[in-house]
């Protein structure tokens, strides 16, 4: 069973450059209807706005980023469950994008999700054996006795009683109920399995415990994980690499420390110094940057680099140009960032009309 | 809330032609001998072709549905087989001894449905309280006619043999010609009307203030010191307000239903006892004349609830 | 349960480990639950046992005609006075006899078959309709939802009463056409109320769940939305039947259910009507059944409700 109380350890996955998935220029807008008879369109949430991907088989690709920044709606055009404004997805090299669903049955066996609210995502009427002997019921594998057994099987490699079974969600607690989630995931063995926030709604206490299972399980079934989080620490620490997103864009990727330690872009920066830090020491010696502004409506974004009305090293440019998602030179060639003006190593991110820094006590 | 109200309006000018086609259909195309069916059993075959001719059925299905409808606009509802009165006449004769009936029947069942539901919440598990649960299941279960019967039963019969001649066995008395006498005539059908809806208006208004009643709210207002009357008809009665304000909407359907029978009964010649009669008799344009009627009623009182609830909670306005 | 999941959890692994079955709470699914409010509640057993009595009266119904000597149909000379007069409660007929001659106990009995057979039928198809067409509408929304949503607003729309009689006098009465009527009348509120559930169920995670498992439509509407709904559902059947009961009793007071002179409640009420100063027993006696039958109904229907949903206190004693 899992420890209790650990910390998430990195996983020590070598990284191969065999692409599970690719996303091509996905953009993916909710049309905003008016009120009136006709129901006319007014506008449109940008919620992914041309986002270009790679996820490299046995990786776990980190996704950050504010609430409403379309991390979970891109991770619902990865798994299909929204059709894509335009833009491309490739599963294992097949064009999955404007599939039926009959043509994307087959495909839903690799990829699967864990959702992130242990209530909601869970069916309250069907018993726990049955939810988790969903896939199989699906796809027409297993059936009787076998099915029930596989199931059982399932529940006791995520930590679950296998006697419970025939148990209600509603019996279970929060941290139980998200592994009845992974066993359902897990069940057909897929290739690909999405995290969306997986543990912020749990207590922390619990949060370890999951992650560490998740953990467990890719070492034992060479998952790739995308896994989204708000929590850049966490993301950082369990994930190979991770990918920043803002306002429907990825402004950068790096792997965890590279982003860590070297952050390129100033939103990156920002949110790296707002993760919380254990060590009150080590918070107090930290210099905090507050961003100025709230975030954009995603229903009309600022031209260009979404960033610059925030940002404290925006010039000209950043207005008129959007920048592109490259590699700078002299940094490690997976590491992409899309700024004007990158942040240089140890350089100091301040508003230039701010105060100058005042030492915490 | 204008446009609100016009949606509205269109949607039941919508409903409306749904309705008048599917008359349209069920009387005129459905297959059977509508000639025959209009001409009325037992008439000869040249009366078969005469119909046939003068309501134009050897036309085409859509030029016989264009004519029917325009005819519909300009108030022509055609004229009754038995004694060849426009039906729009006819109508408009029958209409205020239904109203008569209709609008007795909606103030008491208010009043009484209402009021006994106040009763019974103010008073929780009282006898009172019981009382009313009790009354309220028994009239809700009633059809409508065996109310009806029973108090022609009681009231009327056993209390004649009694002597006591107050409540008449049946007929109209035009309110023109005395109040007195129509109110009079008019009692036992009110109360049979309403006993039923009044039921579940008692369970609706008690359930629903007993609701509000455990509110906060109105903890406040009664340790601000104000009357327990005050309490009840200004603060609680305004919440439990809009599921009464629900039923009423859906409630019109039993309302016409309920006329009907207490028309059938009470023998008042209103449209209720007209449409049975006209069963009987087989006079089709008058069916369908009340029928459409009927239906219009029922539209625009859902239009006038629906702004009535519009008022009560403006959520629903701005949706 | 006293002790939460969570702890729950702990103290299980504690007391139990791995491997042995815990003595944890067994879980009760939500229609256990409701069984057991069900069983203790008085009014709620009254009220079947009153049911199963009157569906025992139309079951045996020939049975009792048989011991009685008299069959529901047959007019009897010495049921009608010399004067013409219906005889009233006697030895040989224990409800009296009505203005023909016949005996009104056997008729009663024969009468409570139309009433259940005709609320019973009518209700079930009328629940079953207006949860597909809920299912279908609230689901797949957009065009099914609109079309089937103006369909049933213009079906609530109509004056039922008054179109029924319209319907009926067009097609002619009977007893197929009394159920078909009565099913089309009462579809529309259970579909609406339906479609108001699935509407807001479809939003919920575990529905985008199965779709990222891949489970069709149909799947997912009858598997993971249909158990969600099904509770109200059932509250709102057992409280449809007296009121399709009702509904048929209506429709043979105006000659408009099943033909006479098959024995109908409501038949035998009309029929009273101009008997019921000289019989009483005419008016009576089907009135009596009549209101028991639809009471017990609509008493099991509150119960029901209540053991499914015991936030919806009330406060009278059972």
């Amino acid at each position: 069973m899992s420890a209790r109380g650990t910390t998430p350890q990195t996983p020590p996955v070598p990284v191969e450059t065999d692409v599970l998935v690719h996303l091509e220029d996905v953009v993916k807008h909710f049309p905003v209807r008016s009120s009136s008879l006709l129901r006319r369109n007014v506008g449109y949430v940008h919620a992914v706005d041309g986002v270009t991907l790679d996820v490299y088989r046995g990786e776990t690709l980190g996704l950050v980023g504010e609430s409403g920044c379309g991390k979970s709606t891109l991770a619902r055009c990865i798994t299909r469950l929204h059709d894509v404004t335009s833009g491309r997805i490739e599963l294992n090299g097949t064009d999955v994008t404007n599939l039926s669903r009959r043509q994307l049955q087959p495909f839903r066996r690799e990829m699967q999700m864990i959702f992130q609210d242990p209530f909601g995502s869970l069916n309250p009427r069907r018993r726990v054996g049955s939810i988790i002997g969903d896939p199989f019921a699906i796809h027409g594998i297993v059936s009787g006795a076998e099915r029930k057994k596989a199931v059982q099987d399932l529940m006791s490699q995520v930590g679950l009683n296998p006697e419970h079974y025939n148990r209600f969600p509603a019996d279970f607690s929060g941290g139980q109920r998200q592994r009845i989630g992974v066993a359902r995931a897990l069940a057909l063995k897929p290739k690909l399995i999405v995290c969306d926030e997986p543990v912020s709604a749990l207590d922390v206490s619990i949060q370890a415990q999951v992650i560490n299972l998740l953990l467990e399980l890719q070492r034992e079934y060479s998952l790739t994980y995308v896994f989204i989080a708000h929590d850049l620490g966490l993301v950082q620490r369990i994930s190979t690499r991770v990918a920043v997103m803002y306002l429907g864009q990825v402004i950068e990727v790096a792997a965890g420390e590279d982003l860590g330690s070297h952050p390129r872009h100033p939103y990156s920066a920002a949110l790296l110094s707002a993760s919380p830090i254990a060590d009150p020491d080590a918070a107090a010696k930290r210099e905090r940057l507050v961003l100025r502004g709230d975030v954009p409506s995603p229903i009309s974004p600022p031209p260009a680099c979404r960033f610059h009305p925030r940002c404290p090293k925006a010039e000209a440019i950043c207005r008129e140009q959007a920048p592109p998602l490259v590699s700078l030179p002299g940094d490690d060639e997976a590491h992409l960032v899309a700024c004007h003006f990158p942040l240089a190593d140890g350089e100091r991110l301040a508003y230039r009309d701010a105060e100058p820094e005042q030492a915490t006590a | 809330m204008l446009r609100f109200l016009v949606r509205r309006i269109l949607l039941g000018a919508v409903v409306m032609w749904v309705v008048a086609t599917a008359v349209f259909i069920l009387y005129f195309v459905a297959p059977h001998n509508v000639a025959l069916l209009l001409a009325g059993r037992g008439a000869t075959e040249q009366r078969i072709q005469e119909v046939a001719e003068r309501l134009g059925l050897n036309q085409p299905i859509l030029t016989q549905y264009g004519h029917y409808l325009s005819r519909l606009l300009h108030g022509n509802l055609g004229f009754s087989y038995v004694n060849n009165e426009s039906v729009l006449t006819i109508i408009k004769q029958d209409i205020p001894i239904t109203f008569s009936v209709a609008i007795g029947g909606v103030i008491f069942w208010l009043l009484i449905g209402v009021g006994a539901g106040i009763l019974a919440a103010t008073r929780p598990r009282s006898i009172a309280d019981r009382l009313v649960t009790f009354f309220a299941l028994v009239f809700y279960s009633a059809p409508t006619f065996v109310i009806g019967e029973m108090l022609l039963l009681l009231f009327f019969y056993r209390l004649h043999l009694l002597g006591f001649n107050f409540f008449p066995g049946g007929g109209y008395e035009p309110f023109t010609h005395s109040v007195g006498g129509w109110a009079q005539h008019l009692i036992l059908p009110w109360l049979t009307l309403a006993l039923i809806e009044a039921a579940t208006y008692a369970r609706l208004t008690r359930a629903s203030m007993l609701d509000v009643l455990g509110d906060d709210y109105i903890r406040t207002a009664r340790s601000k010191g104000l009357s327990e009357r005050r309490v009840i008809f200004r603060h609680a009665l305004r919440s439990a307000a809009t599921p009464i304000v629900t039923q009423t909407g859906v409630d019109f359907g039993a309302l016409l239903g309920g006329v009907v029978v207490t028309e059938t009964i009470f023998g008042l010649p209103g449209l209720g006892q007209q449409i049975v009669q006209s069963i009987t008799r087989q006079d089709l344009p008058v069916i369908i004349g009340i029928v459409l009627l009927a239906s219009a009623f029922i539209v625009a009182a859902n239009i006038i609830v629906d702004a009535l609830y519009a008022v009560l909670d403006p959520r629903v306005r701005l949706s | 349960m006293s002790v939460g999941p969570e702890m729950s959890e702990l103290v299980e692994e504690a007391i139990a480990p791995a491997g042995q079955t815990p003595r944890g709470i067994e879980g009760r699914s939500p229609w256990q639950l409701a069984w057991e409010r069900l069983r203790h509640d008085k009014v709620a057993i009254a009220s079947a046992v009153t049911i199963v009595l009157i569906v025992l009266m139309a079951i045996c119904a020939p049975l009792v005609a048989k011991i009685v000597g008299h069959g529901p149909n047959t007019q009897y000379s010495f049921g009608t006075s010399d004067s013409g007069l219906p005889v009233g409660p006697s030895s040989k007929f224990l409800f009296g006899a009505d203005e023909l001659g016949r005996d009104v106990f056997v008729r009663v009995f024969y009468g409570a078959r139309i009433s259940l057979l005709a609320g019973v039928v009518a209700s079930l198809l009328a629940v079953a309709a207006g949860v597909i067409i809920g299912l279908l509408a609230g689901y797949l929304g957009r065009i099914v939802d609109t079309v089937l949503s103006r369909f049933m607003d213009v079906v609530l729309s109509m004056p039922y009463l008054i179109f029924a009689i319209a319907l009926v006098s067009v097609v002619g009465p009977s007893l197929s056409v009394s159920i078909a009527v009565i099913a089309f009348f009462s579809f529309a509120a259970v579909g609406r109320v339906v479609r108001g559930q699935v509407l807001s169920l479809s939003q919920r995670e575990f529905v985008e769940a199965a779709r990222s498992l891949g489970a069709g439509p149909i799947r997912i509407m009858f598997v993971d939305i249909l158990p969600n709904v099904l509770a109200q559902v059932i509250v709102y059947a057992t409280l449809l039947v007296p009121a399709a009961i009702v509904f048929e009793a209506t429709l043979s007071f105006f000659g408009l259910g099943v033909t006479p002179p098959t024995a109908t409640w409501g038949g035998m009420i009309a029929e009273a009507q101009n008997y019921y100063q000289v019989a009483w027993w005419m008016l009576v006696m089907p009135s009596v059944f009549l209101l028991l039958l639809t009471l017990a109904f609509n008493l099991l229907g509150d119960s029901v409700r209540d053991a499914f949903d015991p936030r919806y206190t009330r406060t009278t004693a059972k």
